[in-house]
């Protein structure tokens, strides 16, 4: 008994000892499945795959409604009239085409994910410079990356900055104390002087386009975009300095033919400096094709494919008899089931108006799923930008010849047939107003073309029947600074006037 | 006390008194009745092996060495040892009942303690109370049952789960709900898994001084569960069936196809004013093409309409055995026990089915060391309908046929809507696609106790709770999930599970001063350490519905999830209970955790707690009111406790990348990650705690015919966790801070009495009543609002904050209408800033969701074994936001309304031939029909205080009639006993409320009280026959 006795309380007091001594190891446990920036961040293959995550946030913010502003509340898009009717965000959404005073608001859900994917893109942007710029990596590969990250930094910021004005700007150097409190609104004329150097340094430290995968930034990618940053800011001088070196190389031209630019097995062409890639693989489609009321090829069910914007009236018939191949190229007017059978979508309150056709798809593809490309910067943007540039400096016919290359392109006739060999700036500046509009229709560019023109709210009002009525400038020269940025963030007091 | 040392000594001086072996017989008797005691226990003091039992009159024989002790014990009864002297060959022992509550024995963590000794807040549920009503979980048994302890059923489907809150809200984010305890073992979740037939007791710690000994989890009370142990005595064998059916009970009553189609047609003209929408005189029609699909016309030309709510309900059974087999001697018992529960849902195709095993054993290997195991293993298999089904089924186009001619069930297309939501998931379709969830649980332990020295007990166990999840799912192509629906069909499984494994050890000892000091002192060791994994695959794009989710490489697209962790907590604990002249009671506990789910500054706490008693009526001086026989028992409880709150989650602590993939040039995607912004990390979190001080009054009256319990508690809950909202640009979205602070009184009690209690008829009856109220007294510095729903000075996420309906616009409004964007006929809210805009800051507080007070009332009559059971519960003082009440009123001309929709506002309106449609109808508070959400252009939310309700009432739960057979006819059937009951469960409610159940205020899984009531399961009653038989 004595000895059992004894054997019984040996055994528990082993097990009471080694259970002790085992947990205090236990209560130190960090999450296996988490990886943390600095794990990524150790070497170059993870440095590679941070900047594909910035490339990602891109391809989030363009792959559906989102990727219509800058198109619709312009004289160029609107939403259709189902919009409205789906209530809720597609209201809201609706509201950046009209400009309803309630909808449009601070509260609204579209301008808090658009300013919210922004911010997410150029905090990833950060965190990667941060890294890089600290890391390992060997040159040429670290000024590359950080090349890349920049440029998507300051894309992000360029598109803040238009549409928000003075904005918070937090850039690679940490600041626990305002990532926490919030950053305070940077003057804009700051945050372009991030941007113009951000941009200078991949212009400076980017491979040529051809020497980079597809699909990535690249050096011309980089000087477009710092061109067109600069004629945003009216510094003429700079911006001709940035699109100088893209009329004499061998990098980038324009295609042969308009229609070309829109096929799917023409993505990532010559004339292309920047776009945003969308495959067939799940997570990696866009819905434009759907929301712009595209074919609906795959579904062999009515009822797929949708449609949420389309072209104003004023934009439907800016293109004149001539320009026969960039309307065709741009515009439908005519809609199919999956079999083929025309007239299908019938029910479609705004059925029978011309739709965008620019990013229809290949035959058996879901509508909403679609793996069209969408562009962000071509070259015949280039040549408009850089005919704007000579144009505003005075050299109004020295700019001719670089609207006719992208004429030609379309081929119509020399500008000088419709506005004489010697036209005024004023004359020139009104034809790239509408030049712009038929050559890049639903590229995104209209917003901010309008603006930069000081014409936003006069035109839009003018050919946009549905914001007619409640826009106000200067108030719709911005969006509101989301509810959220303003509860959130201690350091932002103001909203933009009007809101 | 003295009856112990007797025994003691007993025990050394036996071998002395040996002498002669001989017979002794005797009868056991209840004291008071004088009647037989049949299966009492006899045994003789010292030697093992020598118990018996009585036959069926009570009588026994006993062989003895010369003289003896005897222990005579019988369930229900206080034991009592009886000396047989030299030359006595015939004893009748008379036992004394014991009282009711006094010495009943509660368990209180860690061991037990006797009811009268009780210092804390500690409501008990016996087996019979739960045997009472058929439930299918711990919880639902203790609805109503127990004062302080609210229960919220997740909604009426099959298999839902339910939400306990004891004494209200104890944090602002999360509800964990509170801490489960089975057979000592902590667990996780609500227990469905345990057959409710297979508890013995339901313990609930209320109070943080009682709950204190459970430290860091405790915070939302701790609910100890005793499942059943065999009794020492005669084998037994008991079987409890029963067989029932559920029938739905409408909330709504719902317009027919030629209302439907008036609303859509006007609601579409309302737009535009254009008549062909009202009578299209086109030859193709082309305007009733817009706005009806073909086979919405055809029903229209031939006057058909569809009930498609009726179509998916269904009269559904409900059947439950269990099977229990109980034998026990004093050195080995066990209990075995088999459950098969199988509960159709009254929507089609929903189930729930649970099959589960228990197994409680335990045998004395030798005097000093005894051995146990508790096992549980339990299998559910559940069919859970999207809650859509129901939803779809009410707000489908009543001229949409059941099926197409060929007899299949069609795909439903909403003409007017122009994206892939166009498609309305055809209920009927959706039924029979149900998600499947398994669950497999095996909760048990084993236990060693090894009696070192007398009174020194050691007990060592090894726990383990080893839980998996599975939910499978598939929706064939004529189903849309998440727009797959050409995708060719939707596949997911997930995977949950998680094993804990559990090391307690405790050392305990009781020890008696003199007379007037007793200690009982506790000193343990815990570890707990989980290991958990979920991973899911969803899959789209499968070949052929015929494979379904069984196959999932199938699929062409495909998403895989996955993560894994560990957690770990170890503890000390400690407690001292000292009693000094049986009189007064202290109480002291003390508990220290450690645990590996935050940063490394903040991993330890520690949770003591104090509470005493005083038995007031114990007192020499109140032997003369004791006396009188008015008062028989009075005593006064208090105590004060910190327990913690926890939450199992590095997501707060540490920061991570997610994966992030692109595909340049247009080909297969490329690795990648990006930062999860979703949290900023904060190291420094720490737990949440609370500070209760507890104050209790125990009275009982006439000889203990009427209880009355009541408890005051004020609690201070502080270091609450909440996600900050960060600024978007930082661009983290939120950061996990310890801040807030909110405090709660309340106040609860008991009454139970037998109100009559005769020879043939008796009558008990139980009331309680609990009512608290909870306010936030801090949140962050500065800011005394976070989310509309949260306000300093209010109970957190309890309020309802929307527009304030101000009626309808009428012609003589067109002014005023068309200020705010709208035009007469749509709601009008009030500008309560009166800036002339309607925006969120005319938003205001309409309404609270959190109870001013509830509880249960129950009574049972008995008139020589017929028996009435009689249980309702009832709530009041809450609003419910019924959402679904102003949706099926506000005509979109898409939605389905109620019959009360069709009083909407309109002017006369004429067809274009002169033919009137509708007269006119302004005095009314439903808007105008328009398709186009202009009528509630007003409400930016598209609700008001227009949908807030007061949500009061009584529910009866149970009515049951019950039998239970004479002893002569089970005599003759040899059975031991029978019992056949009918029972109506939820037969009627008394509410004003509108909707589907103003009981289910759904908790969304962030754990706010959102108290919206929507497109719900709908609520049955059921009628039920049951046996049980005693063997």
């Amino acid at each position: 008994m004595k000895s059992i006795h004894i054997l019984y309380t040996f055994i528990f007091t082993v097990t009471v000892i080694s259970v002790i001594s085992g947990c205090r190891k236990e209560l130190e446990y960090v999450p296996e499945s988490y990886l943390s920036p600095e794990q990524v961040y150790a070497d170059e293959a993870g440095s590679i795959a941070g900047i594909t995550g910035i490339y990602k946030q891109f391809q989030t913010l363009k792959k559906s409604e989102h990727s219509l502003l800058g198109n619709i509340g312009t004289d160029e898009g609107k939403t259709t009239e189902f919009v409205p009717t789906w209530g809720g965000y597609w209201l809201q959404l609706s509201a950046l085409s009209s400009y309803d005073k309630t909808q449009l608001s601070a509260q609204s859900d579209v301008v808090y994910y658009y300013w919210q994917r922004l911010y997410q893109a150029v905090g990833n942007a950060n965190v990667a410079i941060r890294y890089i710029s600290a890391g390992t990596v060997a040159e040429p590969v670290k000024s590359r990356l950080l090349g890349e990250a920049r440029f998507l930094r300051a894309m992000g910021y360029f598109y803040l900055v238009q549409y928000f004005g003075d904005i918070p700007m937090p850039t690679d150097t940490p600041d626990a104390d305002k990532e926490e409190n919030g950053y305070p609104r940077t003057p804009a004329a700051d945050v372009y002087q991030l941007i113009t150097s951000d941009l200078q340094y991949a212009s400076d430290n980017l491979p040529d386009k051809s020497k980079m995968e597809k699909g990535r930034t690249n050096k011309q990618a980089a000087q477009a975009l710092l061109g067109k940053v600069y004629l945003t800011i009216k510094d003429y001088p700079n911006a001709k300095k940035a699109l100088d070196p893209l009329l004499n190389t061998s990098e980038t031209r324009l295609m042969d033919n308009f229609a070309d630019l829109f096929k799917e097995e023409n993505e990532n062409n010559i004339e292309s400096l920047f776009e945003f890639q969308y495959t067939t693989e799940s997570g990696h489609t866009q819905n434009i094709t759907e929301i712009l009321g595209s074919w609906n090829m795959g579904s062999n069910q009515p009822g797929g494919g949708g449609h949420v914007a389309l072209p104003t009236a004023y934009a439907a018939n800016i293109y004149p008899l001539q320009d026969s191949f960039r309307k065709g190229a741009t515009l439908r007017s005519v809609y199919y089931d999956g079999n083929g059978n025309p007239g299908l979508n019938d029910w479609w309150r705004d059925a029978g108006k011309p739709h965008i056709k620019k990013y229809e798809q290949k035959a058996n593809q879901q509508s909403n799923a679609s793996s069209r490309n969408v562009y962000y910067l071509r070259y015949a943007d280039v040549l408009l930008m850089y005919a704007e540039v000579l144009n505003e400096t005075g050299q109004t016919t020295q700019a001719l010849p670089y609207i006719n290359q992208v004429r030609r392109r379309a081929k119509v006739d020399d500008l000088q047939t419709v506005i004489g060999n010697t036209p005024t700036q004023q004359q020139l500046r009104d034809s790239l107003v509408t030049e712009r509009m038929k050559e890049l229709m639903f590229e995104g560019w209209r917003w901010f073309d309008l603006k930069r023109w000081g014409l936003l709210v006069q035109r839009t009002k003018m050919y946009n029947t549905d914001a007619a009525n409640n826009m106000e400038e200067p108030k719709h020269l911005l969006y509101p600074i989301p509810y959220t940025e303003l509860i959130a963030n201690k350091r932002i007091t103001n909203q933009n006037s009007g809101y | 006390m003295n009856r112990f040392l007797l025994m003691i000594l007993l025990v050394f001086t036996a071998p002395a008194i040996y002498g002669q072996q001989r017979s002794v017989s005797g009868q056991v008797i209840d004291a008071s009745t004088r009647e037989a005691l049949p299966n009492a226990t006899i045994s003789i003091v010292g030697q093992t092996g020598s118990a018996q039992l009585t036959n069926e009159a009570g009588n026994f024989v006993i062989t003895i060495n010369g003289r003896a002790n005897l222990v005579v014990s019988y369930a229900g009864y206080e034991p009592s040892t009886v000396a047989v002297t030299a030359g006595q060959t015939n004893i009748t022992v008379s036992l004394t009942k014991l009282v009711a509550g006094m010495d009943e024995v509660v368990v209180i963590g860690y061991g037990t303690q006797k009811r009268k000794d009780i210092t804390s807040a500690i409501s008990s549920i016996s087996a019979d109370q739960i045997a009472e009503m058929p439930v299918t979980s711990v919880n639902m048994a203790m609805q109503g049952r127990v004062p302080g302890l609210q229960i919220t059923s997740g909604g009426n489907q099959p298999g839902a789960g339910t939400i306990a809150l004891i004494r209200g809200i104890n944090s602002i984010n999360t509800v964990n709900g509170p801490l489960y305890v089975v057979d000592g073992v902590i667990t996780t979740g609500d227990i469905r898994e345990l057959n409710p037939d297979d508890i013995e007791s339901i313990d609930v710690l209320k109070d943080a001084s009682a709950a204190a000994i459970y430290g860091s989890r405790a915070s939302e009370g701790v609910i100890l569960i005793t499942t059943k142990k065999a009794k020492i005595g005669r084998a037994s064998i008991n079987y409890h069936g029963y067989y029932g059916v559920q029938k739905v009970v409408k909330a709504f009553d719902f317009i027919d196809g030629k209302d439907y189609e008036l609303l859509r047609r006007l609601a579409y003209y309302d737009e535009g004013g254009n008549k062909m929408f009202l009578n299209d005189t086109t030859s193709d029609k082309r305007f009733e093409r817009q706005i009806f699909s073909s086979l919405e016309l055809e029903s229209i030309r031939n006057g058909k309409s569809y009930d498609w709510p009726s179509r998916i309900l269904q009269v559904a059974p409900i059947t439950s055995h269990t099977i229990s087999v109980s034998n026990g001697n004093d050195k080995n018992r066990i209990y075995l026990s088999g459950n098969y529960y199988d509960q159709d849902g009254i929507i089609k195709n929903s189930n729930f089915k649970r099959y589960s095993i228990t197994s409680n054993g335990e045998t004395m290997i030798t005097q000093a060391l005894k051995a146990s195991i508790n096992l549980n293993i339990a299998h559910t298999d559940n069919k859970i309908l999207n809650q859509e089904v129901y939803y779809n089924a009410l707000t489908m186009s009543p001229l949409y046929p059941f099926t197409d001619a060929q007899g299949n069930n069609t795909v439903v297309l909403d003409p007017t809507v122009g994206t892939s939501d166009a498609i309305i998931n055809n209920p009927e379709i959706l039924t029979r696609n149900p998600q499947i969830k398994n669950n497999d649980r095996i909760l048990g332990n084993i236990a060693f106790e090894y009696k070192i020295i007398k009174d020194l007990l050691f007990r060592t166990s090894f726990a383990t709770d080893i839980y998996y999840d599975k939910t499978m799912y598939y929706a064939p192509r004529t189903v849309n999930v998440n727009k797959s629906y050409t995708l060719g069909g939707y596949g997911s499984i997930a995977n949950f599970n998680y094993r804990d494994f559990t090391s307690e050890n405790t050392l305990s000892y009781n020890f008696k001063l003199n007379k007037d000091h007793d200690f009982s002192a506790l000193a343990g060791f815990t570890f707990e350490k989980r290991r958990q994994e979920w991973n899911a695959m969803y899959g789209s794009g499968f070949p052929s519905d015929k494979t379904t989710y069984k196959n999932m490489a199938l699929a062409s697209n495909r998403d895989i999830v996955s993560d894994f962790f560990n957690w770990a907590i170890q503890s000390q604990l400690a407690r001292v209970i000292y009693k000094f002249k049986d009189r007064y009671v202290f109480n002291a506990s003390i508990r220290r955790d450690g645990v590996s789910y935050f940063g490394e500054n903040n991993r330890f706490g520690v949770y003591p707690s104090f509470s005493a008693a005083w038995r007031l009526i114990d007192e020499p001086f109140m032997n003369a009111v004791k006396l009188k026989g008015v008062l028989s028992d009075a005593k006064i409880r208090s105590g004060y406790g910190v327990v913690g709150s926890y939450n199992r989650t590095y997501e707060s602590v540490y920061s991570k990348m997610a994966p992030s993939a692109y595909p340049f040039n247009s080909s297969t995607a490329v690795t990648g990650y990006q930062v999860d912004f979703y949290r900023l990390a904060n190291k420094d979190l720490k737990w949440e705690n609370q500070k209760q001080f507890n104050l209790g009054l125990d009275l009982s009256f006439l000889n203990n015919r009427i209880l009355f319990n009541a408890d005051y508690y004020k609690k201070n809950n502080q270091n609450l966790l909440m996600d900050l909202q960060l600024a978007p640009s930082s661009p983290y979205n939120y950061k996990t801070i310890n801040v807030a602070a909110m405090s709660t009184k309340g106040f609860e009690f008991r009454i139970k009495a037998d109100v009559i209690k005769t020879q043939n008829f008796t009558w008990q009856s139980e009331f309680n009543f609990s009512t608290y109220k909870s306010q936030v007294t801090k949140l962050l510095a500065g800011v005394d609002s976070l989310r509309p729903n949260l306000k300093a000075g209010e109970a957190p996420n309890s309020l309802i904050i929307d527009y304030v309906y101000d009626g309808i616009y009428q012609i003589s409004d067109s002014v005023a209408a068309r200020a705010a964007g709208a035009l007469p006929g749509s709601v009008r809210i009030k500008d309560l800033n009166g800036d002339g805009k309607y925006n969120m800051y005319d938003m205001t507080t309409i309404g609270r969701t959190t109870p001013k007070g509830w509880g249960g009332f129950w009574n049972y009559w008995n008139y020589k074994g017929f028996g009435l059971t009689v249980f309702a519960n009832y709530m009041f003082g809450h609003s419910i936001f019924n959402k679904a009440w102003q949706d099926y009123q506000y005509s979109n001309g898409r939605r389905l309304l109620m019959k009360e929709g069709m009083n909407f506002w309109t002017e006369k309106i004429t067809d274009a031939r002169g033919n009137v449609i509708v007269e006119e109808n302004t005095n009314t508070n439903i808007p105008r029909p328009n398709a186009f959400g202009k009528a509630v252009k007003t409400l930016p939310g598209g609700t008001s205080s227009f949908a807030v309700q007061k949500g009061d009432f009584i529910k009866v739960r149970n009515i049951t009639l019950s039998y239970d057979f004479s002893k002569t006819l089970i005599d003759k059937a040899k059975l031991r006993s029978l019992t056949l009951y009918v029972q109506f469960l939820d037969p009627f409610t008394i509410t004003k409320y509108t909707g589907v159940d103003p009981e289910i205020s759904q908790l969304p899984s962030g754990g706010s009280w959102s108290g919206a009531s929507y497109d719900i399961y709908p609520r049955y009653k059921t009628t039920l026959i049951g046996v049980k038989v005693g063997l």
